[in-house]
C-alpha cells in the first residue's frame, strides 16, 4: 500500500523544509536588490494565488470543502500572515540591535 | 511526542542556537517577542490544520489560507501607501522563484501534518537552517566558521534521525 511507503509519509515534510530554504535564500537576493519585506511578501501571495489556481484548474478536481473548514482555512492564512510579519520584524529589530 | 522525539526536538534547536551563533546580549526584546510571536502563529497553523481539517484537500486549505493572507497584505501596503520592488532582473527573478518556493512550500507543510502530524512535521523542519545555511554559502557567499560547520552537521544529523521516529506507528512499531 503506497501510504505505508515511507517517502509517501516523510516525502512532503522534507520538500517543505527544502523549500522553504530555497525561499529563504530568494528572499535575501531579493531584499538585497532594493526590494522592500512588505512588497515582497504581497508579490509572493499574488503568485501563490496564481499557482494554487491554475492548479486548481488543471489538476484533478478537489472535493468539496464544508464552510467550517473554509472559515478555518481563511483563518490560518491571518495566521500565516502573523507568521511572516513576526518574523521579518524580528530580522528588522535583532539587525538593528547588532548594528546600532 | 516520544521522549526521543522532545530529546531531538531539544537537542536541534540547540544546535542551530550555536550554529547561527545566536547570544542573549546580542538581542532585542522586541526581536525575540517578534520571533516568538511567529514560531506561535505558525505552532497554530500546524495543530489547527491537524485537528480540525484532517480530512480536507491541503489544496482547497492553500487557496483559502492564500485569499486571505493575500487580502491582509494588500490591506497593509495600501495603508501604508508602500510598493518598494527589486531593482534588476536578478531581483525580480528571485521574487518570482520566492513566490513559486513558498507555495510549494506551504502545500507541502500541509499535506505532511496530515500525514505524519504536526509534532514530526515541525521536527522536519528542522533541516531547513541547515539546507538555507549550504544555500546561502553557495549562492550569497556567506561563509561558516569551522564550528558552525561542526554545529551544522550535528543539527542535520539531528534532524536526519527524526525519519526513524516518524516512520514508527503509535504503537511504536515501525511501518
Amino acid at each position: 500500500m503506497i501510504t505505508a511507503i515511507p517517502w509517501h509519509r516523510l516525502g512532503p515534510a522534507i520538500l517543505g523544509a527544502s523549500t522553504f530554504a530555497c525561499a529563504d535564500v530568494l528572499g535575501k537576493v531579493t531584499l538585497n536588490a532594493g526590494a522592500d519585506v512588505l512588497t515582497v511578501a504581497t508579490f509572493r501571495s499574488y503568485v501563490g494565488l496564481i499557482l494554487v489556481y491554475a492548479w486548481l484548474q488543471l489538476g484533478s478536481r478537489p472535493q468539496s470543502i464544508t464552510p467550517p473548514a473554509k472559515w478555518i482555512s481563511l483563518g490560518l492564512g491571518v495566521l500565516f500572515t502573523g507568521n511572516v510579519f513576526g518574523l521579518f520584524k524580528a530580522f528588522e529589530l535583532m539587525k538593528c540591535r547588532s548594528r546600532c | 511526542m516520544t521522549p526521543r522525539g522532545i530529546a531531538a526536538a531539544l537537542a536541534a534547536f540547540a544546535g542551530l542556537a550555536m550554529m547561527i551563533g545566536a547570544h542573549p546580549a546580542g538581542l532585542a526584546a522586541l526581536g525575540i517577542m517578534a520571533a516568538i510571536g511567529a514560531a506561535i502563529c505558525r505552532v497554530a497553523m500546524l495543530l489547527i490544520t491537524r485537528s480540525a481539517l484532517a480530512g480536507t484537500d491541503p489544496r482547497l486549505i492553500t487557496w483559502y489560507s492564500l485569499v486571505s493572507s493575500t487580502i491582509l497584505f494588500t490591506a497593509f501596503a495600501l495603508a501604508t501607501w508602500n510598493w518598494q520592488p527589486p531593482a534588476g532582473a536578478l531581483g525580480w527573478f528571485a521574487l518570482v522563484g520566492l513566490g513559486v518556493t513558498t507555495t510549494v512550500g506551504i502545500l507541502a507543510v500541509y499535506v505532511s501534518t496530515v500525514r505524519i502530524g504536526p509534532f514530526r512535521t515541525a521536527l522536519f523542519m528542522n533541516l531547513e537552517p541547515p539546507l538555507t545555511a549550504i544555500g546561502s554559502a553557495i549562492f550569497l557567499g556567506e561563509v561558516l566558521n569551522a564550528l558552525q560547520m561542526q554545529r551544522w552537521g550535528d543539527h542535520a544529523g539531528r534532524s536526519g534521525g527524526v525519519p526513524d521516529a516518524a516512520v514508527r506507528t503509535p504503537t511504536g512499531r515501525r511501518a
